[in-house]
């Protein structure tokens, strides 16, 4: 597959000296999913606005379908936006709306209004082609706003944190329903979000950015299993940080001491030095109760005190202390009732034990508190 | 019942509100109905008396009430002074809105949509002249154009007016600029439409009500104007200047009867562009 789009050492600082995008390099794939995932301020929305031909760059180029788009106006480029809180047409119906863009295309009015009419049926609102924006639900705003974007036929799709409007309920019903889309037509998609979730659930690829630059790409999986960072990890999902000292390291594993704890760890990458400071991720879901036989063969077996019990319907966190102020969040699914799970009482002892594979070494001390999603 | 009895201090013996007897508030009614009569006929008595009066045969305005004709409408609409007087008061009040829309909608766009070094004195100063008395606009620029050698004309008046009033515009424009989602600007770019033909077909229709809002604003403050024009005009008269030197031997039945042609020509064109602006939601409403 080729790359539709190549975004070549791209910088962009803002009026006050505030360099929104630094030096970013990517390419995205005809027809693939690709979300772009940090935290507000990180140089997300920037990036995809210079796509979109909203913002210029300072530096570097944009090429798009083999073609140097970097000073094109937006109306010049073969891209469209979906765009946050949609920015529909007040003053225009949904009919309208839909074929805003496509008046100018030089397309004959009766070729048009069939294709309105297709958008519209496709979408399911044929009924309120007349209404205004105004007197649609949000649900139906969001398909509208898509229906626009996607009726020019663009090269890239792109959408700028397409499901912050939408409630929890229907953004799990609308994430599947875009990914479901994107698999239909084919069409390469570029999403903005901070929500960790719908990146892991819609992306084919994931860039998460810090600062204006990108700390790591990669599948949903990788980015998971294996981040490059604390912060991937943090950012992902959720994970323990637990400092520690190597105290021995060979053969591909390492033992990590921490404060009670000693941890061993399967090395992904080159051994550290002994006496080296270390953060160790360890996943809340990986971790299993239960000590000694209970355990696989290998497993690092720990024990700590009970702190906290936070339930959450289907599943529920423990937050158990491993000694010397390193406080484990324990994920466990529950197949029965909390009820049922051998649990003591807050304040009592309990076994656990983590897969070494499963813990990722960051060398140095690490910075533990990395901003989680919003 | 706890949290139901919690702001009342103790020991206080819960009671449901007594209802008023019916008298009481019919009685409260009446006297709320006899302030805004009071209110109204203040605001209105004196327009009502003159559109009577224009209606009345006697020569004065003075009671009692003789009989009804429409003789003032007559002489007033055959009296060839005052009809160049209406006809250079809407010459100049067409001009001078004309003056206003093309300073003041860029200007607002400027305003709401560029930032550029000096833009909050640039913003403060464009809408300055509004808060001037007429007399000062009036002065300043007569002794401006004298200084210049221009002779006074209805052309300086319509200036003057222009000067005075485009910050009404401004402002009212600017306002609505502000509130309105600058990214369907940006749609529009996305979907392929230059920003000539975006400020057409989004922009626009979006300040549309703020413009015909401002314009009427304009229109009638301008035809009525006396100060400034007081300074400003040359040989010809205004209305409100005919009137004003026409009054000075006496008001007469004439004036009354042109008058109440502008009050129903004002009201005529407030309820149309009422209708304009409202109609489309409500249309939308309907369905």
């Amino acid at each position: 597959m080729a790359a539709i789009l190549e975004i070549q050492n791209v910088t962009k600082t803002f009026r006050g000296g505030v360099r929104a995008v630094d030096d970013v390099t990517l390419a995205v794939e005809e027809g693939e999913f690709l979300t772009i995932l940090g935290p507000s301020g990180c140089g997300k929305t920037t990036t995809l606005r210079m796509v979109g031909g909203f913002e210029y760059p300072d530096a570097g180029r944009i090429v798009l379908d083999g073609r140097d788009v970097t000073d094109l106006p937006p109306y010049r480029r073969p891209v469209n936006m979906m765009f946050q809180d949609f920015a529909l047409f007040p003053h225009l119906t949904v009919a309208q709306n839909i074929g805003y863009g496509l008046s100018i295309a030089g397309m004959s009015r009766r070729e048009a209004a069939r294709e309105v009419e297709d958008a519209l049926r496709t979408i399911e609102l044929l009924d309120k082609a007349d209404r205004r924006p105004a007197e649609l639900s949000i649900g139906q705003k969001q398909r509208v706003a898509l229906a626009r974007a996607l009726i020019r036929r663009p090269k890239i799709l792109l959408l700028d944190e397409p499901m912050s409007a939408l409630d929890a309920k229907l953004r799990e019903s609308m994430q599947v329903e875009l990914k479901r889309l994107h698999d239909q037509i084919g069409l390469t998609f570029m999403m903005v979000t901070h929500d960790q979730t719908e990146a892991l659930v819609m992306s084919d690829r994931i860039v998460v950015m810090d600062v204006g630059r990108i700390v790591q790409a990669g599948t949903p999986t990788e980015l998971y299993d294996r981040p490059g960072t604390p912060y991937v990890a943090n950012f992902l999902g959720t994970s323990n940080m637990v400092a520690g000292t190597v105290t021995e390291a060979a053969d591909g594993t390492a033992r990590v001491s921490c404060g009670a704890a000693d941890i061993s760890v399967a090395l992904q990458g080159a051994a550290p030095a002994v006496g080296a400071r270390v953060t160790l991720s360890i996943r809340p879901e990986k971790v299993v109760l239960g000590g000694g036989s209970d355990l696989p063969g290998g497993f690092n077996s720990l024990s700590g005190q009970l702190r906290d019990v936070f339930f959450h319907g289907d599943s529920v966190r423990l937050a158990i202390d491993i000694g010397a102020e390193r406080l484990l969040n324990v994920h466990r699914q529950l197949e029965t009732g909390l009820q049922q799970m051998p649990l003591p009482p807050v304040g009592g002892t309990v076994s656990l034990g983590f897969d070494p594979a499963s813990v990722i070494l960051f060398t140095g001390p690490g910075d533990a508190s990395a901003d989680d999603a919003e | 019942m706890a949290t139901l009895d919690r702001d009342l201090p103790s020991g206080a013996v819960r009671q449901r509100p007594r209802r008023r007897p019916r008298s009481d508030r019919d009685l409260s009614y009446r006297a709320l109905a006899v302030v805004t009569g009071c209110v109204l006929a203040f605001l209105y008595a004196p327009i009502a008396t003159l559109m009577i009066f224009s209606f009345n045969d006697n020569k004065v305005m003075r009671l009692p009430f003789g009989d009804w004709t429409l003789q003032w409408y007559v002489k007033a609409f055959t009296n060839p002074q005052l009809l160049a007087a209406v006809g250079n008061s809407l010459i100049v009040a067409v001009c001078a809105l004309a003056i206003c829309l093309a300073i003041g909608i860029p200007t607002a766009l400027a305003l709401s949509r560029y930032d550029f070094p000096g833009k909050t004195v640039f913003r403060r100063l464009v809408i300055l002249p509004i808060t001037l008395p007429g007399i000062i606009t009036g002065v300043s620029m007569l002794s401006f154009f004298s200084q210049l050698g221009v002779e006074l004309s209805l052309t300086t008046v319509i200036l003057g007016h222009g000067t005075a009033f485009a910050a009404i515009v401004i402002t009212s424009v600017y306002a609505r600029l502000e509130r309105f989602d600058r990214r369907i600007i940006e749609a529009s770019a996305d979907l392929g439409v230059t920003p000539l033909r975006t400020f057409w077909k989004v922009t626009l229709p979006n300040i549309k009500t703020s413009i015909i809002g401002s314009s009427l604003l304009v229109f009638t403050l301008s035809f009525d104007e006396i100060p400034v024009t007081f300074f400003l005009t040359g040989r010809d008269n205004t209305l409100p200047m005919y009137i004003w030197s026409a009054i000075r031997r006496g008001i007469t039945p004439e004036i009354n009867a042109i008058g109440t042609v502008i009050i129903a020509v004002s009201i005529i064109l407030i309820v149309v562009s009422a209708v304009i602006l409202i109609q489309p939601a409500e249309r939308r409403r309907e369905r």
